[in-house]
């Protein structure tokens, strides 16, 4: 009985042991201290009077750019960059943020900007983000945020107060618009530049990546002696401060006898020239600048690619998929598929064994037939490879492999081929490893071809 | 007397239990109210499509509307309003210029539309370009290309919103009677419609590959042709004369097969709410 009353005084005691002041432990409900904390980082985001500098490296691999961002209360930002894409579309923009809490607090950039337009490139697998979760706040005011949506090794932003100034002082947005006339000149995928010394003899064959902000030097040459060259590989991403071009990495070294250390260029004046191949002069640009050694350069869009030339001893076959087939910008699958019924892609022999005989050379397209039989209609050629120009020298006929009966119009591979080869102008260029661009530049179509033995 | 004292415990200790806390704790919660927006884009959407058909477009990036394995990247602000007046022009006011064509509008209009600027790109290096949920919500993708004097953009705009519209009608009201049981050979295994060739489904019976995936697939492409494609009946209904050809002979075979699909599908709109199909087209083919 005594057991029973104790267990009683004991449970009665635990029960009205429990108020409401040990089971609230918040003061405000979920929803309310939520409020609150977006509350606070909209506050905080709209704080600097000049707002935010950011410098931001999408990737690590790509270069990096300054962005400018002021926040708003009405729930706009003002977003400034460099990235010289789309006429300038991403100099200066408003768009809409959100303040958000899903896992934790996320800047959200609503509308397509700058920040978007970095994360479409390369079938949005290029890693720039537009989602960002806010990490804290440092000690010097500073906002941390990490980007939301990279798998691995994901991006962060330093949020700095801007200065007044700040802004225009640092974008380059002459000096990136400057860029990209230089490296659309020809309008091919992989633009081969030529960085010429006026005090030395000496220029660089170098690529440049106006959107990943990198830049490779792939070859030294004598100007006095172009024999004489000297392979170079070295790439760098960079910055756009101002009127220069930063490189994360300076290139040090000797070059075809020239020692030689660019930490930046400082670009001054954008020229006109124009290449004379085609019938009619295609209009170029030249860059004059100074590098971080004082030395005096000029950077031009060039044909000619000391790497393009490569493919015909890398390699004895190479494919190019209907959808990388583009006629002055634009694709054009859908059209070679109508032209060409049942192609499925373009095929290039180089040097190619057909167990014995002498060596195979031709070009053409694999088909697949509604019946389920294949054909490969290809025209033979006779190759002469003249530093990276390739004149084809065609069989006046098509070759026929496989089925013989094909539903494609035969004739209509030539329109493709003439477009490639027409004029003898067929510059090949390596767009990346074992990737390479056959470019004819009075057609302005491409063909990218990739290496079929890797 | 130990029972009766047991018992006068248990029920002290129960009006304890249900006593000692929380006396005044009221379960009820606050209202979560949203604050009206003054963007110019937000009235615009509010007037024409909220208040008038119930429909909320969704431009503004939220990450919930996509499928966390497809890459996305949100409109531009600028195109919105041209987007929506391109919905206005293609979609609402064909259907609801038809006799009974406002009330089916109204009825049947998904809850949301979804706007995102790119295409949208899966994990596997593919692209899609438009989804729907449950008759819910209609993803369209690709507003940050539009250009209404490109047939192409149009053309994949439109697939996609009839498509997806067409699915809501057999949601409702199922499928037409024997849908099933006219080209039941015809459809693909799961997953694999995409190694059919156009003209191969065309001689199954089917207005695309895709068609041949399920019978509401199927439904839903008909109908979508049927609205958007300017040579809807030469190439999918009409016959071609003097066939040579066994392929001609099996592409005949297959709009036999899709005259009863289209007559199936323009009885079925009639029968359940009232609204010729063609006089919809011709109203979009005029446009277009």
């Amino acid at each position: 009985m005594k057991k029973g009353i104790y267990t009683f005084l004991l449970l009665a005691a635990v029960l009205a042991s429990c108020n409401d002041s040990t089971v609230a432990i918040f003061e405000k409900t979920a929803d309310e201290r939520v409020n609150e904390a977006i509350t606070a980082l909209k506050e905080d985001l709209t704080a600097p009077t000049n707002g935010w500098k950011i410098k931001y490296r999408p990737e690590s691999g790509s270069g990096s750019f300054y962005v400018f961002m002021k926040f708003e209360e009405n729930g706009s930002v003002r977003i400034r960059t460099d990235l010289g894409a789309n006429n300038g579309e991403f100099f200066d923009q408003i768009i809409t943020y959100r303040v958000d809490n899903r896992l934790g607090l996320e800047l959200i950039m609503e509308n397509y900007c700058f920040f978007s337009f970095l994360f479409e490139q390369d079938g949005a697998t290029f890693g720039a983000e537009f989602e960002f979760s806010f990490v804290n706040k440092t000690p010097d005011d500073a906002l941390v945020f990490r980007s939301k949506t990279d798998v691995s090794d994901a991006t962060i932003l330093l949020f700095e107060e801007a200065g007044a100034t700040e802004a225009d002082n640092t974008l380059g947005t002459e000096l990136a618009t400057n860029l990209n006339i230089l490296a659309s000149d020809l309008a091919n995928f992989a633009p081969s530049i030529k960085l010429t010394y006026t005090n030395k003899d000496l220029l660089f064959f170098i690529s440049l990546d106006n959107f990943k902000r990198t830049l490779s030097f792939t070859a030294a040459v004598r100007k006095t002696n172009t024999q004489i060259t000297q392979t170079v590989n070295f790439g760098t991403p960079y910055t756009i401060i101002g009127d220069s071009v930063v490189f994360d990495t300076p290139l040090t070294g000797t070059f075809v006898g020239n020692n030689i250390t660019i930490k930046s260029i400082k670009f001054n004046t954008l020229t006109d020239g124009e290449i004379n191949v085609c019938a009619d002069p295609i209009p170029i640009h030249g860059y004059t600048g100074v590098t971080s050694s004082n030395d005096a350069i000029i950077i031009e869009t060039r044909l000619l690619d000391a790497k393009g030339a490569a493919f015909a001893t890398l390699s004895d076959f190479y494919f190019c998929p209907l959808g990388n087939i583009v006629d002055n910008g634009q694709f054009v699958a859908d059209k070679v598929a109508e032209d060409v019924k049942g192609a499925q892609a373009m095929q290039l022999y180089y040097n190619y064994d057909l167990g014995g005989g002498p060596p195979f050379y031709a070009i053409g397209f694999y088909i697949q037939n509604t019946n389920g039989t294949v054909t490969f209609a290809l025209r033979e050629f006779t190759p002469v490879l003249n530093n990276n120009n390739l004149v084809f020298n065609f069989a006046p006929d098509f070759s026929i492999f496989g089925s013989q009966q094909t539903d494609a119009n035969i004739d209509n591979i030539n329109i493709y081929l003439d477009a490639l080869a027409d004029g003898d102008n067929t510059y090949v260029f390596e767009y990346a490893p074992n990737v390479y661009e056959f470019f004819n530049p009075c057609t302005g179509w491409s063909f990218v071809f990739i290496n079929a033995n890797q | 007397m130990h029972t009766k004292i047991k018992s006068i415990l248990i029920i002290g200790a129960l009006l304890s239990l249900t006593t000692s806390c929380f006396q005044d704790e009221s379960v009820s919660a606050p209202v979560k109210t949203n604050p009206v927006s003054d963007d110019p884009i937000d009235i615009y959407i509010q007037t024409n499509f909220i208040d008038k058909y119930g429909v909320a477009v969704r431009y503004r990036y939220v990450d919930r509307y996509v499928d966390q394995n497809k890459r996305v990247t949100p409109p531009k602000r600028e195109l919105v309003e041209p987007m929506l007046d391109f919905l206005t022009d293609f979609w609402v006011d064909p259907f609801i210029n038809v006799p009974n064509g406002r009330k089916f509008f109204e009825d049947y209009v998904p809850a949301e539309v979804i706007f995102i600027g790119s295409t949208i790109y899966n994990a596997d290096g593919t692209v899609t370009l438009g989804t729907a949920d449950a008759g819910a919500r209609i993803t369209l993708s690709e507003v940050n290309d539009i250009d209404i004097t490109n047939k192409n953009w149009i053309f994949r705009q439109l697939g996609t919103i009839y498509h997806e519209f067409a699915h809501i009608m057999h949601q409702r009201n199922n499928l037409p009677p024997s849908w099933q049981e006219i080209s039941p050979q015809g459809y693909t295994s799961l997953g694999s419609w995409y190694n059919l060739t156009d003209e191969e489904a065309l001689q199954r019976g089917f207005v695309s590959p895709y068609g041949t995936s399920t019978f509401n697939e199927d439904f839903a492409e008909v109908v979508a042709f049927i609205l958007y494609k300017p040579d809807f009946y030469e190439r999918y209904i009409n016959d071609e004369v003097g066939c040579t050809t066994s392929d001609c002979d099996l592409r005949n075979e297959g709009r036999a097969k899709l005259r009863r699909k289209y007559n199936a599908i323009l009885s079925h709109y009639q029968q359940y709410v009232g609204v010729d199909l063609l006089e919809v087209r011709a109203i979009i083919q005029a446009k277009l």
